[in-house]
C-alpha cells in the first residue's frame, strides 16, 4: 500500500484518511454517514477482533442496477476507491458483491483486485455481522476524488419508462433538476418523481437539492407523468421488493404481501379506507423491523403515493383509475328478453365467460369477458349488448327463455330406481374388520408405578385438578377463590387443552344477550334442552349448569376476559355463544385468551401449576380420595397428596382405540374426529378404577369434510354451501338447509351407506359464489370471499389429493364416487326441476336452490366427524362423580367433557358455546363443592 | 459486567450479554419465537422488540447487546401493537385450524398466540399448499406450518454445521428445505434430529415421537438407551470408541454391566431393533462396537476405582453364578455385604459357560469377566447344590435365588421316551463340559430359538453328519436371530419350518420323526398350540437322535418350600424381587422364564439394590466409572452420510469354523471400527438442547402479582 500512496502523492495513511475528513467524503448507502465516522464507528462496534471484512455492492433494494455502468466504465477507479477504504479502516480484506448475471464483471475484479474475493447475488447485509457494507458508489467517488484531487460528487439517472439514461455527476449543494432540465423540459404530463426511494410531487421535486443528508437511493429519478397509475407503479414496486426478498424477516416478507394485497384490492376498485389504514400501519413499522433495505425501505414508495396522492386511492375506490388504466368502462350482457337459449355465443366464446343450458338465458360473466366480441357476431336474435352505462338488472342464475321466472316444471313424480347390491361383493365387504376391534384398553399397572416410583416426589394439597384445560382452570380458581391450597396436573407444556382452539363459552341471561334484545331465558333454554334430549339427561344438571352460566361470564370478567358479545353460530341456532375478545376481529382460537385470563387469576391465587405431567391414577383410602399419581413427561413419578381431587381430561378424542370401543366409529375410517394430541381418555380410565359408573361414551358430532386439509379455506366454505347432497348411491338425502347444523349433518352422514355423502356443485354455482359471494356464513367460516377455490383445486390436483373430485360430466363425477350414472343422473335432473319450481321433496328454499349444469362438476366427501368425544364419568349436579348405585364418591369430582352427559345422542348445536360453557361451568360447580368438602371435611 | 435497567429493575449482567436473554434469567419476559438459547440470532420475528431510552425505534431484543447505562422497556402500547402486528403478519399464512396438528398443546407458538393476543382475521390469509413432506425417514416436513423463523436452518447450520437446510424460494413463497428438494438423505442429512427440536410449530416433526407416546422423551429421542434393559448409555460410548477413546468407552457399560465381553458377544441387542438408523438405512451395529471396545479395554477408568462401601457385617447368600447371580453379587459386594455364591457347577457362569456354546463366547472371556467378581471379594463355592433355600436363612441376612432355567422340556409326543431323546440343556451342558453328549450320526433338533440352533450347530462341531433342526413356526416367524439361520444352513444343516411333530418313531431306540405342514397356528388359553395342517402332508424323516430344543424351566420343585408359578419358577412379590418368604428373594430367568443375558443382568442389579435397601443400606447400586463427555454439538458434514453401509463383522469360512468350537466371528475389524461408530446419529444431542422457555413458564415477579 504504501507504493500505492506515494502514486497518489500522498506520505501515508494519515494524509489519505485527513483528505477524506476535509472532503466530507459521504457513505452513499442507507446508513447516510460521514465515511470516516462510519468506519470509527465500526471500528468501535467490531472490538478487539477487528473489522474482518468490507463489503462492496449495491443496495439490496436496488432493483435498477443503473450504477452498475458507471462501475463497468470505471474499473480501475472503483478498485482504487476499494482499496483506500479497507485499508483506511483497518480491515483485512474486501469483498464485492454483484447483482446475478453479472459473473464477467466479477472475473475482471477478481483478475484486476487479487486480493478481493469475489462474489455474487444480493446482500443479505444480515449475513455480516461483522462486516462493514458500503455502496459501491462511495468506492467509486473516493476513487474519483485522489485521482481528481477535488471534491464529492454523486452520480445521478433518470428514468423513462423502462429506459434510464446516462448518470450525471453532481456536485453536492446543486438541485438535479436543474441537471436534468433539458431532458425534463421535453416531457408535459408530469404527475411525480421517485427518488431514490421516495416519491415527491414536482414541486418538492424541483427544490430537492443533493445534500449530504439526502438520500439518494440508488441515485435513479423514475418519471412518472398522467399516463402512469400510481397504484400500478407502486404494485409492481411491491412485487420486485417480494421477488427479491430472501423471505426471513417476518415484515419484509408477509408485510409486502399484506400491503400489496390490500392495495390490489384497491385498485381493482374492491378497497375501502380500513385498506389503507393496514397499508400505513404495516407500512410505518417496516421502517425499523427488517434487516435490510428490501424490506426497511420497501413501503417508502406506497406511503408517500398514499401522504401525497390520497386522491389517486379515493378515485380507485370510486372505480376510477385517472390514467384510465384500471377500469373499463364498456361492459357486455346478455339481454334476458331477447335470448333464446340457442347456446352460440357460449360455444363460441374462448374466454368461457358465457355459460348456461339450452332453453335457458344464459349468463356472461363480466369477471372472464375479455369484449372480443365474437359472441355479438354470432348471436341470431341480437341479444348480446355493449355499453359504456351501467348495467340493468339481470337474473342471477339462468331463468328459461321467454319466462323471466322460473315457473312451470313436471309435476309427476318419477318412480325411483331401487338399489340392489352389486352381486359378489358381499362376502368380501363382510369380512372387513375395523382395525381397532379387540385391542382392550391398557390398564394403569400401579405396582409397576410404584416399583418405579419408589423414592418418588410428594406433593400435598388439599385439591388436585387434572388437566388445566377451561374446566380444570375454572375448578381450580373456584377452588382457590374458596381458600382452598390447589395442585393442577398438566400433560401438555401449556395450559387451556382443546379450548385454546376455540371460541367462547355459552350464556343465558347475560347482560349482553339482555343489551342486544334477545330473546333467551334459562325457562326456554331449559325447555329446548330436555325437549331436545327426550329427558334422557339429568334435568338438575341441566338446570344448574344454565342458571350459573350468566354469573360465570360476570366471574370470568372478574379475571380480566372482555367478550365481543353474544353470537349465533348459524343462523337457526340461539344466540348464547359469548366470543371472547381478542383485541382483533372474531376468530378461532379466541377462548385461549379466557384460557389465559384463568391462569394468571390461579396463579396470582397460588395456584401450583405442574406442567408436562400426566395425572394417572386416583388413590382412595376407606373409599375416600386421598392422593393422585401421576408422572412427568421424563418419567419422574410423583404423588400428590389430596382430600379432593377433580378429574377434567376432556375426553379421549385422540385416542382411536377407546373411540371404536366406546362408540364403535373407527378413527380415520367412519370418524374424523378432531384428535388434539394428550386428549387421550386417562380421566375416563382413571374415573373408572376408582369406581365411578361407566356411562355412554358419545361424539360429539361435527361433520367433517375431507380433504380439505391444506387447501384455502374457500374451498371447505363453497362445499359447505347448501347446495345438492347426495348418498354413496347417488341418491338425495336432506334438505341442505340444515348442513349449517354440523351436528345434523354428522348425525346424517352417520346414518348412511359407508357413512358417508357427497356435496355436488356446479362451475355456475362456484361462479356465482366467486363475484357474489357465498350464500351463507357462519361464525366459523365468515369469509364470504371464495375467490381463491380455482387455486384450491389445482393444489388439490398437484398433491394427489382424494378428494374433491373434479368430472368434466355427471357420469364422469358418478363414476369417480362409485355411484350408478343412471341414478346421480335422476337425482340432477329431478333436483335441477325443483330449482325451476320448488323443492316439494325436502322443501328446501328457493333462494338456496341452485341447478347443477355447467362442467366442470365439483364434488366432495363429508363424513361423521367430532370435536372429540363426550361423556362416560357419571356426575350428578354437584359435579361428584357417582358410582353406578349413583352416590358419590367421597372427595372425587369430574367436569368439562369427561362428564358431559348431557347431550344424550347428538350434541345440542341450537345452543352454541354449549362444550365450552359446560366445562366453564362444571369446573366452577366441581371446585366450589370440592371446596366445602374439604373445608366439612377439616371442620 | 454493565448495568442495564430492564422494566425499572436494575440488573448487573454481563457486558455485551444478549439482552434478551438478560430478562428472561431475571425472570422478566419478553415474547418471542426466532430466538433460541442456542443458536445465533437471527432477529426476523419481531416479537422480542424492546424500547430502549435514546432511540426512536423499537429494536429486537435479542440483536441487542447489554451497555452500561441502557433503558429498557419491554413493555407499552406501541410494542403491544407491533408485537401483535407481528404476530397477525406471521398467523396469516399459518393454518387457523390447529386441531389437526400433532403439536397442539405442545407448540411454542400456540402459546405464543395465546400470550400476544393476535388472530388473523384482519389480515388476508393464504394456504401455501405444500405438500407434506413424509418420505424421509424419522422427520416429517410440513412447510404449511411453517414461520420462517430459521431456527431449523441455524441449527443445521450454526449449531450442528451439518448443512443441509436452507431457506429456498419457490415462485414468491420462502420455505425451508434441501438443495433441488432433494430427499434428506440425498442431501447428506445427519438426522440429528436438531431440526425438530428447535422448531417452535408443528413444520418439523419427529415421526418416532408421535408413535410411541407413551414412552418418556428421554426414551423416545434416544430409543436405543431405553430399549436396553440395563439402560446402558450407548450414544455415550459409541462416541468414545469413534474417538478411539475405547478405555472409556468400556467403562460406559461396566457402570451398568459387569459382563461387557460376554455381552459384546452375544446379546441380544433389542438397542439395535429400536436404533434410529434403522429407518436410515440399516441399524448401528452396536454389538459389535461394544465387543470392540470391551476387547481394547485396559481396565484404566474401572479396575480398582468403582465404588466400595465399608462392611456392613451382612451376610447374603446367591444361589447360582450365572449372569444375574454374579451381577448381584457383584453390586452387593460393593455396598459392604459379605457376599457367597453357591453355584451346583464346578464352575462359574451358568448359561454363559454351560449353555452357550464356546465357538460363539469363548469360555476364558467368561472367565475373565468372573474373576473381577471375584476380585472384588465374592466368594463362589462350587459343586452346591441348594434344595431347600430356607435352610440358608440360619446362616445369611438374605439369600438371593437367581437359579436360571436348566431343565430342558420335553412334548409329550408318542416316543419322545425312547432312547436317542435327549435335552437340549443336558446335550450342551455335556458338551461344554467335554462329557459324552449320546448323539448319533442323524440328528433331529425340535425347536426354532436360538438354544435349537446352538444345538444343531454344536452337533455339526462334534461330527454328526447329517443334523435337521424342525419348527412349528414359520420361517419369518423363527425366533432364532436370522445370522444364526443362515450360517447354520451354511454349514449344511437342514432347517425346516412350519412342521408339527407328529410322533417320534422307533420301538426300542430313536429312528426317525413323522412331520406334517403347518398351515398357520396359535395357542389357546391354555397355552396349548392348535395348529392347521396341511391334509396329506405326511412325511418321515430318519435319525437316530431327537434333541429337544422347546423351552427350560428352573430345577426348582414344591420341596423348596417356596411358592411356585407353574411348578417350577419362583414367585415375587409384584413389582419386587423379594418373594412372599421373608429374607428370600429371586431375580433372572427362574423368576420370568429364559430371556437374555442383558435382562439377566438388570434383574440382579434390581435385586442387588433391593436387598441392600432390606440390609439398611440406600439401595443406591449406581456408579460413575467412564470420564465426563462433552459431546460436540458440531457434528458437520458427511458426503453420503445416509448411505453410509453397516460394518459387517469378519466370519471365517464355512470349511475353517464346522469342525471346531474356536470363535468364528472376529467382530469388526480396526479399520472399520470408528467408521461404524461414526454412523451413530448421536440422537442423545437433542437433549442436550436448550428447552423453550413459555410465557407460562416465567412465573411473573411477586411485585408485578400484586399490582
Amino acid at each position: 500500500m504504501t507504493d500505492l500512496y506515494k502514486k497518489l502523492d500522498l506520505r501515508g495513511k494519515s494524509d489519505a484518511r485527513k483528505l477524506i475528513e476535509d472532503a466530507r467524503l459521504y457513505e452513499y448507502g442507507v446508513n447516510h454517514h460521514l465515511l470516516y465516522h462510519r468506519m470509527d464507528d465500526l471500528k468501535k462496534e467490531t472490538g478487539d477482533e477487528g473489522i474482518q471484512e468490507i463489503v462492496f455492492g449495491l443496495n439490496n433494494n436496488d432493483f435498477d442496477h443503473a450504477f452498475l455502468s458507471v462501475v463497468k466504465a470505471n474499473i480501475e477507479t472503483v478498485l482504487l476507491g476499494m482499496r483506500l477504504v479497507t485499508d483506511l479502516a483497518d480491515a483485512k480484506n474486501a469483498l464485492i458483491y454483484l447483482p446475478e448475471g453479472e459473473e464477467e464483471l466479477g472475473k475482471v475484479f477478481a483478475d484486476s483486485g487479487a486480493e478481493y474475493e469475489i462474489r455474487y447475488g444480493i446482500i443479505p447485509v444480515r449475513s455480516f455481522p461483522d462486516h462493514a457494507a458500503y455502496h459501491l458508489e462511495t468506492a467509486y467517488e473516493c476513487g474519483r476524488m485522489f485521482l481528481d484531487k477535488a471534491a464529492p460528487k454523486v452520480t445521478i439517472f433518470l428514468k423513462q419508462g423502462d429506459s434510464i439514461g446516462q448518470g450525471k455527476r453532481i456536485p453536492f449543494g446543486t438541485k438535479p433538476a436543474e441537471a436534468f432540465s433539458e431532458e425534463l423540459s421535453e416531457i408535459t404530463d408530469v404527475k411525480a418523481f421517485r427518488f431514490g426511494t421516495r416519491l415527491y410531487t414536482p414541486d418538492e421535486f424541483f427544490d430537492i437539492e443533493i445534500l449530504p443528508q439526502c438520500n439518494i437511493g440508488n441515485g435513479v429519478i423514475t418519471v412518472l407523468t398522467e399516463k402512469d397509475c400510481l397504484l400500478m407503479e407502486v404494485e409492481a414496486e411491491l412485487l420486485k421488493s417480494r421477488t427479491e426478498s430472501c423471505g426471513k424477516c417476518t415484515f419484509c416478507r408477509e408485510g409486502l404481501l399484506q400491503i400489496q394485497a390490500f392495495l390490489t384490492e384497491v385498485r381493482l376498485g374492491k378497497g375501502s379506507a380500513e385498506n389503507l389504514d393496514i397499508i400505513r400501519e404495516i407500512g410505518e413499522a417496516m421502517d425499523f423491523s427488517s434487516l435490510c433495505s428490501i424490506g426497511q425501505r420497501g413501503a417508502d414508495f406506497v406511503l408517500d403515493s398514499l401522504e401525497k396522492y390520497g386522491s389517486e386511492y379515493d378515485a380507485h375506490m370510486k372505480k376510477q383509475c385517472p390514467a384510465g388504466l384500471c377500469f373499463r368502462k364498456e361492459k357486455m350482457y346478455i339481454d334476458p328478453a331477447k335470448c333464446i337459449g340457442c347456446g352460440k355465443c357460449a360455444g363460441i366464446c374462448e374466454d368461457k365467460a358465457i355459460y348456461g343450458r339450452p332453453g335457458y338465458v344464459y349468463m356472461l360473466d363480466q369477471g372472464f369477458c375479455t369484449l372480443c366480441g365474437k359472441c355479438r357476431e354470432i348471436c341470431p336474435e341480437q341479444a348480446i349488448v355493449l355499453t359504456e352505462g351501467a348495467l340493468p338488472k339481470l337474473p342471477d342464475r339462468p331463468v328459461k327463455v321467454g319466462k323471466g321466472t322460473p315457473g312451470e316444471g313436471e309435476k309427476t313424480e318419477k318412480k325411483s330406481k331401487r338399489i340392489r347390491r352389486p352381486e359378489g361383493t358381499a362376502a368380501a365387504k363382510a369380512a372387513q374388520e375395523p382395525a381397532a376391534s379387540g385391542k382392550s384398553e391398557p390398564l394403569f399397572d400401579l405396582n409397576k408405578f410404584l416399583q418405579e416410583g419408589e423414592n418418588m416426589k410428594t406433593y400435598d394439597t388439599q385439591v388436585c385438578v387434572i388437566a388445566g384445560g377451561p374446566a380444570g382452570l375454572s375448578a381450580a380458581v373456584q377452588a382457590a377463590e374458596k381458600g382452598m391450597k390447589v395442585i393442577v396436573i398438566e400433560k401438555a407444556a401449556a395450559v387451556g387443552g382443546a379450548a385454546n382452539m376455540g371460541m367462547g363459552p355459552l350464556g343465558i341471561g347475560t347482560k349482553y344477550q339482555k343489551a342486544q334484545m334477545v330473546d333467551i331465558t334459562v325457562e326456554k333454554a331449559f325447555n329446548m334442552f330436555m325437549e331436545y334430549t327426550h329427558y334422557q339427561v339429568d334435568a338438575r344438571l341441566v338446570k344448574r349448569y344454565f342458571s350459573q352460566s350468566a354469573s360465570t361470564i360476570e366471574w370470568l370478567e372478574s379475571m380480566g376476559v372482555e367478550f365481543e358479545g353474544a353470537y349465533r353460530y348459524f343462523p337457526q341456532s340461539e344466540c348464547t355463544w359469548h366470543i371472547v375478545k381478542s383485541g382483533q376481529k372474531i376468530g378461532p382460537r379466541a377462548a385461549s385468551f379466557m384460557n389465559k385470563g384463568l391462569y394468571n387469576k390461579a396463579l396470582e391465587l397460588g395456584v401450583q401449576f405442574l406442567l408436562e405431567t400426566r395425572g394417572l391414577h386416583i388413590v382412595k383410602e376407606d373409599g375416600a380420595v386421598a392422593a393422585v399419581l401421576a408422572e412427568t413427561n421424563s418419567g419422574e413419578k410423583i404423588r400428590v397428596n389430596c382430600k379432593a381431587a377433580v378429574i377434567a381430561t376432556g375426553g379421549a378424542g385422540a385416542n382411536p382405540e377407546m373411540i371404536y370401543k366406546e362408540t364403535g366409529y373407527t378413527f380415520g375410517k367412519d370418524m374424523f374426529n378432531f384428535a388434539i394430541p394428550g386428549i387421550t381418555g386417562d380421566g375416563l380410565r382413571m374415573a373408572w378404577e376408582a369406581g365411578v359408573d361407566h356411562v355412554p361414551v358419545r361424539m360429539e358430532q361435527a361433520a367433517m369434510m375431507v380433504g380439505v386439509d391444506g387447501l384455502p379455506d374457500s374451498v371447505s366454505n363453497i362445499f359447505f354451501q347448501p347446495n345438492l347432497l347426495v348418498n354413496a348411491f347417488g341418491k338425495r338425502i336432506m334438505n341442505e338447509e340444515y348442513m349449517q347444523n354440523t351436528t345434523f349433518l354428522s348425525n346424517v352422514a352417520s346414518n348412511q351407506k359407508d357413512r358417508t355423502t357427497y356435496v355436488i356443485v356446479d362451475d355456475s354455482i362456484v361462479r356465482d359464489y366467486i363475484r357474489n359471494g357465498v350464500d351463507v356464513v357462519s361464525m366459523v367460516r365468515s369469509d364470504t370471499d371464495v375467490s381463491d377455490f380455482y387455486d384450491g383445486i389445482k393444489m388439490a390436483k398437484e398433491n394427489n389429493n382424494e378428494y374433491p373430485v373434479v368430472a368434466d360430466s355427471i357420469e364422469e363425477l358418478a363414476e369417480k364416487l362409485g355411484m350408478d350414472p343412471e341414478i346421480l343422473q335422476e337425482t340432477i335432473d329431478e333436483y335441477n326441476n325443483f330449482c325451476d319450481t320448488t323443492d316439494t321433496q325436502f322443501f328446501k328454499p328457493g333462494r338456496f336452490l341452485k341447478p347443477i349444469y355447467q362442467a366442470p362438476f365439483y364434488a366432495n366427501k363429508i363424513a361423521p366427524g367430532a370435536y372429540g368425544t363426550v361423556g362416560g364419568i357419571r356426575i350428578n349436579e354437584n359435579c361428584e362423580a357417582c358410582d353406578s348405585d349413583f352416590y358419590p364418591i367421597p372427595g372425587l369430582y369430574a367436569a368439562g367433557a369427561d362428564a358431559c352427559n348431557l347431550y344424550n345422542d347428538s350434541y345440542m348445536f341450537l345452543l352454541p358455546g354449549n362444550s365450552m360453557g359446560f366445562a366453564v361451568n362444571t369446573g366452577r360447580i366441581a371446585g366450589m363443592e370440592a371446596a366445602d368438602y374439604v373445608a366439612e371435611l377439616e371442620a | 459486567m454493565a448495568v442495564i435497567t430492564i422494566d425499572g429493575v436494575r440488573l448487573e449482567v454481563p457486558d455485551r450479554k444478549n439482552v434478551l436473554e438478560c430478562a428472561l434469567d431475571a425472570g422478566i419476559y419478553i415474547p418471542h419465537l426466532c430466538h433460541h438459547k442456542d443458536l445465533p440470532e437471527n432477529g426476523s420475528c419481531r416479537l422480542c422488540i424492546v424500547e430502549v431510552e435514546g432511540n426512536p425505534n423499537p429494536q429486537p431484543s435479542c440483536r441487542l447487546r447489554a451497555e452500561s447505562g441502557m433503558v429498557i422497556t419491554t413493555k407499552s402500547e406501541r410494542l403491544r401493537k407491533l408485537r401483535e402486528l407481528a404476530m397477525e403478519l406471521l398467523l396469516s399464512c399459518h393454518p387457523e385450524d390447529c386441531s389437526t396438528c400433532p403439536k397442539y398443546g405442545n407448540c411454542e407458538m400456540q402459546t405464543m398466540i395465546q400470550y400476544i393476543g393476535a388472530s388473523n382475521t384482519r389480515m388476508k390469509h393464504r394456504t401455501k399448499g405444500f405438500r407434506t413432506e413424509e418420505r424421509n425417514p424419522l422427520l416429517v416436513h410440513d412447510m404449511n406450518r411453517c414461520i420462517l423463523c430459521g431456527r431449523c436452518v441455524r441449527a443445521c447450520q450454526n449449531l450442528r454445521g451439518a448443512d443441509v437446510l436452507d431457506y429456498r424460494k419457490k415462485d414468491l413463497e420462502t420455505y425451508i428445505g434441501t438443495l433441488h428438494e432433494k430427499l434428506l438423505s440425498d442431501a447428506d442429512c445427519r438426522f440429528c434430529g436438531a431440526c425438530a427440536e428447535v422448531c417452535p410449530t408443528g413444520t418439523i416433526r419427529y415421526k418416532l415421537r408421535e408413535q410411541t407416546k407413551d414412552f418418556t422423551r428421554e426414551d423416545q429421542t434416544v430409543p436405543c438407551r431405553g430399549a436396553c434393559p440395563a439402560h446402558t448409555d450407548v450414544p455415550k460410548y459409541i462416541r468414545f470408541v469413534k474417538e478411539g477413546n475405547f478405555d472409556a468407552a468400556a467403562a460406559v457399560i461396566r457402570e451398568k454391566a459387569p459382563f461387557p465381553g460376554t455381552l459384546g458377544l452375544i446379546c441380544t441387542h433389542v438397542c439395535e431393533l429400536s436404533c434410529k438408523r434403522a429407518d436410515v438405512n440399516r441399524a448401528m451395529s452396536i454389538r459389535g462396537i461394544k465387543r470392540y471396545a470391551a476387547e481394547h479395554d485396559t481396565g484404566k477408568y474401572w479396575r480398582g476405582k468403582g465404588k466400595q462401601l465399608p462392611d456392613t457385617g451382612k451376610k447374603v447368600c446367591v444361589v447360582s453364578a450365572g449372569p444375574a447371580g454374579l451381577t448381584a453379587a457383584y453390586y452387593l459386594r460393593k455396598q459392604g455385604h459379605d457376599v457367597t455364591v453357591k453355584e451346583a457347577l464346578p464352575e462359574a457362569g451358568g448359561m454363559m459357560r454351560y449353555g452357550i456354546p464356546a465357538y460363539r463366547l469363548p469360555r476364558e472371556i467368561v472367565a475373565s469377566e468372573v474373576s473381577v467378581i471375584t476380585d472384588q471379594g465374592v466368594k463362589i463355592e462350587y459343586n452346591q447344590r441348594i434344595t431347600e433355600p430356607k435352610k440358608l436363612l440360619a446362616e445369611y441376612d438374605a439369600v438371593l435365588l437367581a437359579i436360571g432355567t436348566h431343565v430342558g422340556t420335553k412334548l409329550p409326543i408318542q416316543g419322545s421316551s425312547l432312547p436317542g431323546v435327549i435335552l437340549n440343556i443336558d446335550f450342551l451342558r455335556n458338551c461344554s463340559m467335554g462329557l459324552p453328549t449320546g448323539i448319533g450320526e442323524r440328528i433331529i433338533v425340535l425347536g426354532g430359538g436360538n438354544v435349537a440352533f446352538d444345538c444343531a450347530r454344536s452337533a455339526k462341531r462334534l461330527g454328526a453328519s447329517e443334523i435337521h433342526v424342525a419348527c412349528l413356526e414359520a420361517r419369518d416367524k423363527m425366533t432364532a436371530d436370522d445370522e444364526e439361520i443362515e450360517q447354520a444352513q451354511e454349514e449344511g444343516i437342514f432347517v425346516h419350518p412350519a412342521q408339527s411333530f407328529e410322533r417320534i418313531t422307533g420301538t426300542d431306540h430313536v429312528t426317525g420323526v413323522d412331520f406334517m405342514n403347518v398351515l398357520g397356528f396359535h395357542f389357546d388359553e391354555n397355552r396349548r398350540a392348535i395348529t392347521e395342517k396341511e391334509e396329506g402332508s405326511e412325511h418321515h424323516i430318519d435319525a437316530d437322535t431327537v434333541i429337544f430344543a422347546v423351552g427350560q424351566k428352573p430345577d426348582l420343585t414344591e420341596e423348596s418350600g417356596l411358592e411356585l408359578f407353574r411348578g417350577a419358577y419362583v414367585v415375587c412379590l409384584p413389582g419386587k424381587s423379594a418373594t412372599s418368604t421373608e429374607g428370600i428373594f429371586g431375580a433372572g430367568d427362574a423368576v420370568y422364564g429364559t430371556k437374555s443375558v442383558i435382562q439377566a443382568i438388570e434383574a440382579g442389579r434390581e435385586a442387588a439394590s433391593e436387598i441392600d435397601r432390606y440390609l439398611g443400606g440406600d439401595g443406591d447400586i449406581t456408579e460413575k466409572l467412564a470420564p465426563e463427555q462433552n459431546p460436540d454439538a458440531w457434528i458437520g458434514h458427511i458426503e453420503g452420510f445416509g448411505k453410509l453401509q453397516r460394518k459387517e463383522p469378519e466370519i471365517d469360512s464355512v470349511e475353517l469354523r464346522k469342525d471346531n468350537f474356536s470363535l468364528f466371528d472376529h467382530g469388526i475389524g480396526d479399520c472399520s471400527i470408528c467408521g461404524e461408530a461414526e454412523r451413530c446419529l448421536q440422537c442423545d444431542l437433542a437433549l442436550r438442547i436448550s428447552r423453550p422457555r413459555l410465557w407460562s413458564d416465567i412465573q411473573p415477579r411477586k411485585e408485578e402479582v400484586g399490582a
